[in-house]
């Protein structure tokens, strides 16, 4: 729409001004101008303003007292280095154990594959609270796993919880599921004819793997290890209820400053202090990693250079080495073949990532008072708790609402931007990206605060749409970044064949364009959703309390009672979240199943 | 701080109006501040509806002012504050402790007075109504432990609390500091009426001698039940009412009462729509028979005194301000507390990362 506006603008325009009309000529480009505005208004300016804040001291006089303080205690750096360390492993982790789940899920037939990608989702639709407590339930002194670890003799069971170890376990539970999500479109994009092909040149099929297979996904891979690493450095709840003494993440210190200080000042350095930290990593991992190549950036051929000289090199002796134990597997393991050892590996982490689920739902059905495993009796007196108050489902129907709302409007935003600068060479492109992905290294509550003020000046506290906004600030990036993957992963010659063929704009747009993306939109719709549905910061400053949604709901009852409604509020969610995915499954059945 | 978001806010305003006109919908929330109706934040979750059971229905009954109950932020200052700055009220009053109040009045008075005149103040225990807020809900920092544990006899004071060697046993202890370093100074023999000002080294160096022992540092108060309820800690520090909560569910827990005390209470937001309504609010709250009821539901004390006529003996006993038990807590300094707390949470990391 925006091209067609300005196409005729630049036309009826006839003034001397070549370099405005260059300017101004129809280029991919401003599609992302909408998206663009967006992150200006909703986050941009606001965010500055707040972080500026920290340049002052309380009496409001201009200061670097802030910053002096900082450096002054080695908790904010060692705090700091936490929060990173904590998030490295996490995305290591996520890489290592989500690749092979992917590459698995890949395999699947479609149909097949979205019902699995369902179960791999289902720990993401479940509260980060509800979760975190019953690990607490689960893993604890007395819970089921230390009793099954005393019965077949297993030391330590007693002290599973309260470490590093159970903070980066948690963690990597709740990104595993995004990991996958982000690596395995790609992963379906890729044409397995061409390992075949690399077979019939003489290849193993471990070789033709490392060698063709895993560059392809490298790209997934890049996406999905910025996205986890950057949403890691957030958390604040896993590290509070399972972490032990040290285990402090930054995000827990911003939120002491600004929300039980009110040291407005410091907690926006401390804040100031990440978002550069997360810049920097961003700046790392794209001179690594080229992400710059995602944004639409002509680096590929720079990408060529010694890097992917490197990378080939490695990936090559990875072959030679996996071809090697392929060998000796083949000749003295009998049986074992690679695909089995894959599709058990895939079943144990479901299992693993279901296991907290596989615990609350009975949970909601108990008769006690509390969160305990097993369950005592049988009754459903927590769902009727549940359904019976007003309250819980007006909650529950809102975040539905504002999530649905949040999900349109990134898919719109974020699409237009991410076709855009997937289309666009400008050389703008490179810091559109960055600035679409800036919401996500700036913590939520900082982008909270700072809506607070903008939304109160606007009289729009307490309403759902403002609660909409917020949500959709922070489900931009991730929205973003998987839609500008799925563009830049399309095959553009496709359309332009079809325009050779006669096709019109709109018709390649609805006969070719439309088709083969649509899994990545659906993708990042739901992705859009579940960031919303899932979110509490922003609900919790901007609903002023009055306009609740699910997990504030949550919050609210778990800061003062942790009580067996929450697991059954948990279990219904999970029930229509179910229920949703079999209506997308029913829906989608007419169009054939694409490999 | 405040005084400085203001231009900003406008510089936002500016910057961001025009294009955020076409997305805002015109707000709609002045309309819930409709005449003979009031907004009230308090805490949420179970004590919430026992609030709404036990204040707002009866004075709604009483009046014919319709009360709107809303759940604010553990700590509201951030946000009451964000209201009477932006002048977007969301709520008439709020449930506050004196150190909100405290913080509340530092540099800007953020609340209204409450105006109240009448003989029934004698029955307010002392310093629970001060001109602009009134205690209702008092609860107790104090110590909870095991039974199936400690069989015989638990800790019976915070000294005995440090020792783990008569008392083996996990220990948990609170993360925010907050009304815990009293702890380690009584540990370290200092009397209750000698803790405040505080001494931060002599307590961080006693906390040194318990950290080893500690299991689980926690950092709510759903946190604090919930490993009381499973047994995941033998002896912690608690609150009040989380440690009933544990024991109310059939845990075998033991309150011992040992510690400070602090107090939740009404107080009107300044310039609120709804101020006359109020008051008459508040008045109502210092009413025996609320306050016995809201008491009966929540194990926290009533600050009337008579609100103990209203319920039975057992109930009283597991209620800090039951005179048994109330004797034994000191009010924890929230003065103290305000202006001590940022280097307390610091020092308090700090330690816990070294």
């Amino acid at each position: 729409m925006t091209v067609v506006e300005t196409t005729s603008l630049s036309s009826n325009r006839s003034g001397p001004d070549s370099r405005l009309r260059q300017w101004l000529k129809p280029s991919p480009f401003w599609l992302a101008v909408p998206g663009l505005l967006f992150i200006l208004v909703f986050f941009l300016a606001p965010t500055i303003q707040l972080m500026s804040v920290s340049f002052f001291d309380k009496a409001g006089e201009l200061s670097l007292a802030t910053y002096s303080r900082m450096v002054s205690s080695t908790v904010y750096l060692r705090v700091l280095s936490t929060t990173f360390g904590i998030a490295l492993q996490v995305t290591l982790w996520c890489l290592l154990l989500g690749y092979p789940l992917a590459y698995w899920l890949s395999g699947m037939p479609g149909r097949r594959q979205r019902i699995m990608l369902m179960f791999v989702l289902l720990p993401f639709w479940t509260s980060a609270l509800v979760k975190n407590f019953a690990w607490l339930v689960l893993l604890g002194r007395n819970g089921i796993v230390a009793a099954g670890m005393e019965k077949i003799g297993l030391p330590g069971g007693d002290a599973l919880l309260f470490s590093r170890g159970t903070v980066i376990f948690a963690m990597v539970h709740t990104m595993l599921p995004l990991a996958v999500v982000t690596m395995m479109p790609i992963m379906n994009q890729i044409d397995r004819r061409l390992t075949m092909a690399a077979e019939t040149l003489g290849a193993t099929g471990a070789q033709a793997f490392w060698q063709i297979f895993f560059h392809l996904s490298g790209r997934g891979i890049a996406t999905a290890g910025l996205l986890v690493f950057v949403s890691s450095l957030g958390f604040f709840i896993t590290p509070s209820l399972v972490g032990g003494r040290t285990e402090t993440m930054i995000s827990q210190l911003i939120i002491t400053q600004i929300n039980t200080l009110q040291n407005w000042n410091f907690g926006s350095a401390l804040a100031v202090l990440l978002v550069l930290a997360s810049l920097l990593t961003i700046f790392v991992y794209d001179r690594l990693f080229g992400l710059s190549s995602i944004a639409g950036e002509g680096k590929k051929g720079h990408a060529d250079g010694k890097l992917r000289r490197f990378g080939l090199f490695i990936t090559s002796w990875l072959g030679r080495i996996c071809a090697g134990i392929q060998r000796f597997s083949a000749r003295n393991l009998k049986g074992i073949t690679g695909q089995g050892l894959l599709s058990t590996y895939g079943w144990i982490v479901l299992i693993v990532l279901l296991f907290p689920i596989i615990g609350v739902v009975p949970m909601a059905f108990t008769e006690a008072d509390y969160l305990t495993f097993p369950p005592q009796g049988f009754s459903l007196r927590w769902f009727e708790a549940y359904l019976s108050s007003p309250v819980w489902v007006s909650a529950t129907l809102r975040s539905f609402g504002i999530g649905f709302a949040t999900a349109f409007i990134t898919v719109i935003v974020a699409g237009l931007a991410a076709l855009g600068l997937a289309r666009s060479n400008s050389r703008f492109s490179g810091a559109a990206f960055l600035l679409f992905m800036a919401p996500m290294v700036v913590p939520p509550i900082v982008i909270a605060i700072s809506l607070f003020y903008l939304f109160a000046s606007l009289s729009m506290i307490a309403t759902d749409s403002a609660i909409a906004i917020g949500h959709s600030v922070i489900a931009l990036p991730i929205v973003f970044v998987i839609l500008l993957a799925t563009f830049k992963e399309h095959d553009w010659r496709l359309d332009q064949a079809a325009a050779t063929l006669g096709a019109t704009r709109l018709k390649t747009a609805l006969r070719i364009t439309a088709p083969l993306v649509k899994p990545g939109l659906i993708v990042g719709f739901v992705t859009g959703f579940l960031q919303s549905f899932e979110e509490l910061t922003v609900a919790l400053f901007i609903g002023g309390g009055l306009k609740t949604t699910l997990p504030k709901q949550m919050w609210d009852d778990i800061t003062l009672s942790v009580n067996p409604r929450i697991a059954a509020a948990s279990v219904v969610v999970l029930l229509v979240v179910v229920i949703l995915f079999c209506a997308i499954e029913y829906f989608q059945r007419p169009a054939k199943a694409r490999r | 701080m405040s005084s400085f978001l203001m231009p900003t806010r406008r510089n936002v305003l500016k910057t961001a109006g025009l294009a955020a006109g076409a997305l805002a919908s015109p707000a709609l929330m002045r309309s819930s501040f409709a005449a003979g109706q009031l907004t009230v934040a308090d805490v949420g979750g179970a004590p919430g509806e026992a609030i709404k059971k036990t204040f707002y229905e009866p004075f709604e009954k009483a009046t014919g002012i319709k009360v709107v109950g809303v759940a604010h932020d553990p700590d509201p200052v951030t946000q009451f504050k964000l209201q009477v700055d932006t002048k977007s009220y969301l709520w008439d009053v709020c449930m506050v402790t004196p150190d909100h109040v405290m913080r509340l009045s530092e540099d800007k008075q953020y609340i209204a007075p409450l105006e109240i005149e009448s003989p029934d103040t004698a029955d307010i225990l002392p310093g629970m109504l001060t001109d602009n807020w009134l205690g209702f809900s008092v609860f107790g920092a104090v110590m909870a432990y095991r039974t199936d544990k400690f069989k015989e006899a638990g800790p019976s004071n915070w000294a005995e609390f440090w020792d783990v060697d008569k008392f083996p046993g996990r220990r948990g202890f609170y993360k925010g500091a907050w009304a815990a370093l009293e702890f380690a100074l009584l540990a370290d023999g200092v009397a209750p009426k000698d803790l405040y000002p505080l001494d931060m080294d002599r307590a961080y160096k006693k906390l040194e001698e318990l950290k080893p022992h500690v299991a689980v540092w926690w950092t709510s108060g759903a946190h604090n039940t919930q490993i009381l309820q499973n047994g995941e800690v033998d002896a912690t520090d608690t609150w009040s009412a989380r440690a009933y909560a544990a024991t109310a569910s059939g845990a075998p827990v033991k309150t011992v009462w040992q510690g400070g005390y602090s107090v939740d209470g009404w107080s009107i937001v300044q310039g609120a729509p709804n101020t006359a309504a109020a008051h008459e609010f508040i008045k109502f709250c210092m009413k025996p028979e609320q306050q016995a009821a809201y008491t009966s539901i929540v194990a926290n004390g009533p600050t009337n005194k008579k609100s103990f006529d209203f319920m039975p003996a057992e109930r009283r006993a597991v209620l800090p301000t039951a005179p048994e038990n109330f004797g034994n807590l000191y009010e924890i300094d929230s003065k103290w507390w305000s202006t001590n707390y940022d280097e307390a949470v610091e020092r308090m990391q700090e330690f816990l990362l070294l």
